[in-house]
């Protein structure tokens, strides 16, 4: 009897609503307008921004003045690169809340200065913390000057059909996200780049799942949008500028 | 919840150690994921159906941040049959933490088996399908498989 009550206790936990132990918002938006210096973004609340990641010194994220591509302000990161710790510098938000089944939308600005190939450069993720694991969710990258969608889960990586479209540098570039979320082949998610459809995959798993004993806890829902150089593998220094950050649920 | 599950799996963890008959055992695949070392014993007297206490231990590397998860399924086998061939059912508990303690978390894993254990030798080997699952955020059931070789510690025959 004793090992049988054991079994019991997950069916009397299954009975919590999730939705309602992890709320957040499902909208953000920013320009980068109101503040005076990257210390503002962070509030500590997470109304704003949550956190940076700045992995290696001289890493910096700073406020703009003679980049934006509206109003007179936009975020700039620098992002040197990666010797033996990985370089990342970017802004992350959490404790969102994007549940199967919505479709999200994520439209931002990026302008990426200079010509080197910064291969493997992380631009932009959509992840979930989960109890065990390690930020599973999808992510866009620059690998061979193209945008390619990347999953931190079980799932092959989406490069661009035929020859693809080279990611404008040195010039501010429109990058729309939209995913329609599910943890089953059911959902589907298309990039643009300047309006147009770049990466277009149907039927497709866009929410990681529990994962042996490596991913445990997954919830079903993406909690965290995370901006800039997300990720720099590459032998290079990157300097970008990121804004006009939309991020929505549009169905 | 967390300590009391703990209590829980080290108080069977005592129980395992101190009574019947023991196997030692690997597992690949299987209810620790990857693999894991199992310490077996049964619990019953029944020739026919009898009630085996398992109980096992993996790991699994994550990243950096997490460093390696450490896995302790802990599982009761109900095993059916008189002969050499035997159904071998089996459910529990696999609590879960990282050695960075960044997180704890537990899953649920079954065993539908399928399992060889010859009369007069002191080993066994059990073929699986050993699905495990997630309740307590969202349910989900992932499918998976596991072999196990098993070495008897103790002898079949009564000592005289």
């Amino acid at each position: 009897m004793r090992y049988l009550s054991l079994l019991l206790i997950p069916i009397l936990l299954w009975g919590c609503d999730k939705k309602s132990i992890f709320q957040g918002p499902n909208f953000y938006s920013d320009g980068f307008e109101l503040y005076r210096s990257s210390d503002d973004l962070i509030d500590g609340q997470d109304e704003k921004w949550s956190f940076f990641q700045n992995t290696v010194e001289g890493n910096q994220i700073l406020i703009d003045t003679t980049k934006f591509h509206s109003g007179k302000q936009s975020l700039k990161f620098v992002g040197g690169q990666t010797e033996d710790i990985l370089s990342k510098a970017s802004i992350n938000k959490q404790f969102m809340a994007f549940w199967e089944g919505d479709i999200v939308s994520i439209d931002f600005w990026i302008y990426l200065a200079g010509t080197a190939p910064l291969e493997w450069l992380f631009i932009f993720d959509l992840e979930e913390q989960t109890a065990i694991g390690a930020g599973p969710g999808m992510r866009l990258a620059l690998v061979e000057g193209k945008i390619l969608l990347e999953h931190k889960f079980n799932n092959p990586n989406v490069a661009q059909e035929g020859n693809g479209i080279l990611f404008p540098r040195n010039q501010w570039v429109n990058i729309r996200f939209e995913a329609e979320l599910s943890q089953q082949k059911d959902g589907y998610v298309k990039v643009y780049q300047d309006d147009i459809l770049i990466i277009d995959r149907e039927n497709w798993k866009t929410l990681p799942s529990d994962f042996l004993y490596n991913t445990q806890g997954t919830q079903g829902r993406y909690s965290q949008i995370e901006f800039g150089a997300t990720a720099n593998p590459s032998e290079e220094d990157v300097v970008m500028y990121v804004d006009d950050v939309l991020v929505e649920v549009i169905e | 919840m967390k300590t009391q599950l703990i209590c829980l799996m080290a108080a069977l963890l005592i129980m395992n150690i101190t009574h019947g008959q023991r196997h030692l055992s690997l597992e690949l695949g299987g209810s620790g994921g990857l693999a894991s070392i199992n310490y077996e014993t049964n619990l019953s007297k029944s020739e026919k159906i009898q009630l085996h206490y398992r109980s096992a231990f993996s790991f699994a590397p994550i990243d950096r941040n997490n460093g390696n998860v450490l896995i302790f399924p802990q599982m009761i086998h109900l095993i059916y049959g008189k002969g050499m061939h035997k159904a071998d059912l089996g459910a529990g508990l696999a609590p879960s933490f990282t050695t960075k303690l960044s997180g704890f978390y537990v899953r649920f894993p079954l065993s539908l088996g399928y399992r060889i254990q010859p009369r007069e030798k002191n080993y066994y080997v059990r073929i699986a399908y050993t699905p495990i699952l997630s309740f307590l955020f969202d349910a989900q059931w992932q499918h998976w498989a596991g072999i196990t070789f098993a070495r008897q510690l103790t002898s079949n025959t009564p000592k005289k």
